[in-house]
């Protein structure tokens, strides 16, 4: 899956099933901040055990901050640099 | 009486958390008690920074770290705050108007599943303890006031009527009463000095042997056990311990931080960077070893227990009267 916009869509699935967000995953803005929105800590763990089940990858120690997994944008920033694209 | 606010200005949608919450920390939750109290501190203009030393006594138990909180001792020497058990005889609202009406907060038990600031988790979901501190109620208009983890919310409604339900459990819940009528807005340089002797206190309190370094044998041997039992386990064992040790490491740094603002601190700094990187190396942890339960595969967690025990040694060496010498 190297076309951003599918690679997209598949974070926005993944995170409309596994973020808990009171809002719909369709409406966040690239760029909203997913903790604010809603996602709690806890959640955010099950979306990255999605992300990597979906993106066939394993996020290396130094992506397992906080900070990756805020935006859209920087789950799909993390996840290009591991699968290339 | 039927309303009754201690801070009626207070609105949950205007409220400004205090920094140790914002979104950028490597934990913004860390136990309901001790960040309930951080935001009570910043809203009555308070320096929350300085109640943290006591993070530096936690210590690893077996089944979990000590579940961290400012004593009452320290509320009250640093800052005239006073909190002691209310006994609860009346039903929870007539307390409330009672004590709020009378400039006295209420730090009571309560049920997440009534609590909307938790949607996403507990809310209407299950049944789970936490500490809220009441600062506003309006019976009429049955709706509530509340500090809870990293912010101010409110509750209304059936929240309100199953929050305030007086007769829904078998025991009364546990409340405190929080006095501020006799609280001391100390100097900043003051409250420095009277928080680094207390670190010492705190520093003298901490384990003798490295509390990490236990913790990480213990989870090799703990790993099957939570392997088999999947991860909503998991998530209540890695609260109990990598979130309790992760989130104390992060306070401790930045009360090590405040302390040193106003003063060329280099041993204070460095522990805060030391303490400060146990506290992101637990971050990586909670979520490796959620990968390990996840998919069952084994996890050898070793090297970065190793990072972070070490990590703690070099903290401790250099705090204030830690009688730990600092690792060659």
């Amino acid at each position: 899956m190297t076309d951003p916009a599918a690679r997209t869509d598949a974070i926005r699935r993944i995170l409309a099933q596994h973020a808990r967000l009171p809002v719909e995953a369709a409406q966040l803005g690239d760029e909203a901040d997913l903790y604010e929105a809603g996602m709690t800590s806890l959640a955010s763990v099950n979306v990255m055990l999605a992300l990597e089940g979906e993106f066939d990858v394993e996020f290396p120690d130094h992506m397992l901050r906080r900070g990756v997994f805020q935006s859209i944008a920087s789950i799909r920033a993390a996840v290009t640099e591991l699968v290339g694209g | 009486m039927t309303r009754a606010a201690v801070l009626p200005a207070l609105r949950a949608g205007a409220y400004g958390r205090h920094p140790l919450h914002a979104e950028d920390r490597v934990w913004v939750e860390r136990n309901c008690y001790a960040d309930v109290f951080v935001e009570l501190l910043h809203a009555l203009g308070l320096e929350p920074r300085a109640m943290l030393g006591h993070t530096a006594a936690i210590d690893f138990t077996g089944d979990g770290f000590t579940f961290f909180k400012p004593s009452h001792d320290e509320l009250r020497d640093l800052y005239g705050m006073d909190v002691q058990e209310l006994n609860v005889w009346r039903t929870p609202l007539e307390h409330a108007l009672e004590h709020l009406g009378a400039g006295r907060f209420i730090a009571t038990e309560a049920d997440a599943f009534w609590l909307p600031d938790t949607a996403g988790t507990d809310y209407r979901q299950q049944p789970v303890k936490t500490t809220i501190v009441l600062n506003a109620v309006d019976v009429d208009a049955r709706r509530a006031g509340y500090f809870h983890n990293a912010g101010y919310f409110e509750l209304e409604g059936e929240d309100f009527d199953r929050t305030f339900a007086a007769d829904a459990r078998p025991l009364p819940l546990y409340a405190e009463l929080v006095r501020i009528d006799r609280l001391v807005r100390r100097p900043a340089d003051a409250l420095r000095h009277l928080a680094r002797e207390r670190l010492a206190v705190h520093a003298a309190r901490a384990p003798r042997e490295n509390p990490v370094r236990r913790w990480g044998a213990r989870f090799a041997l703990d790993l099957p056990e939570l392997q088999a039992r999947g991860l909503p386990h998991y998530h209540r064992w890695a609260f109990s311990t990598t979130r309790q040790v992760g989130a104390a490491m992060e306070l401790l740094a930045a009360h090590l931080e405040w302390l040193a603002e106003d003063a060329a601190d280099a041993p204070l700094r460095e522990a805060a960077a030391a303490f400060a990187r146990v506290s992101t190396g637990a971050k990586a942890f909670i979520l490796k070893a959620a990968r390990a339960v996840h998919h069952g595969r084994p996890l050898d967690a070793a090297p970065l227990f190793d990072e972070m025990a070490a990590a703690w040694d070099d903290g401790m060496a250099r705090l204030p009267g830690g009688a730990r010498a600092v690792p060659a």
